[in-house]
């Protein structure tokens, strides 16, 4: 099973470990997160990470998951990036965890990462654009 | 080939198939070699996929039709309504 990171300001990463573990009624096997916080040197976080892929990484790769794009945890993160090993995708979020919890075993990293990416991204919505749709169907 | 197993499902908690109800769906029916799927109100939806359940959007007192194709569709649409009925372990 490919292993999994979070990489994020605070202590979301941990939080959305643990918010993952209340909906799936138990907790993620190979995934760890790391806290950045705000006096955190980059070397630090470097060295963080490489002890987290050490401790997630199975031999079918790693995915790192940080909290936004152009932060320090994501701009660390990117450094990892390494094709079919270790891949990183920005904005993490609850549904990007259930997708990566129920297709975590599958055979390639980059298509897994690209399933959670979408996950993402269809899994964002505006109340008004729900109802306006309704309201056209109706 | 196999018949398809049909039963309709009422929603019983309070809360409706939200994300935890969703997990145990999916977990439970990970257990089955059938395909299963829910439907309400023209959506059909994939019971073996959190992601997917998700969606479904049924609150309490609405109905659910679940669907299992295969060898053991019995067993898993049983299982779903033993879930239904148990209110996923909530009020």
């Amino acid at each position: 099973m490919v292993g999994l990171i979070l990489v994020a300001h605070g202590n979301l990463a941990n939080e959305l470990l643990n918010t993952t573990a209340m909906i799936l009624g138990e907790a993620l096997t190979s995934a760890v997160g790391v806290p950045v916080n705000a006096m955190d040197d980059p070397e630090s976080i470097t060295d963080r990470i490489e002890q987290a892929i050490e401790q997630v990484n199975t031999g079918r790769g790693v995915l790192i998951l940080t909290d936004m794009f152009g932060g320090t945890p994501s701009n660390v993160a990117l450094s990892f990036h390494q094709d079919g090993v270790v891949d990183v995708i920005s904005g993490m979020s609850l549904p990007m965890m259930l997708r990566f919890a129920e297709s975590r075993d599958a055979d390639s990293l980059s298509a897994l990462a690209q399933g959670v990416k979408n996950a993402a991204l269809e899994s964002v919505s505006l109340a008004s654009d729900l109802l306006s749709v309704k309201e056209a169907d109706g | 080939m196999y018949d398809a197993v049909i039963r309709e499902l009422r929603v019983l908690n309070k809360a409706g198939v939200h994300l935890r109800p969703a997990s145990q769906i999916v977990k439970k029916m990970h257990q089955f070699k059938s395909e299963v799927i829910l439907r309400r109100e023209g959506r059909t939806v994939n019971a073996k996929s959190i992601m997917s359940v998700s969606t479904l959007l049924a609150p309490k007192d609405t109905v659910v039709t679940v669907e299992a194709i295969g060898p053991d569709a019995e067993e898993a649409v049983s299982a779903m309504a033993d879930l239904f009925e148990s209110k996923f372990g909530e009020e």
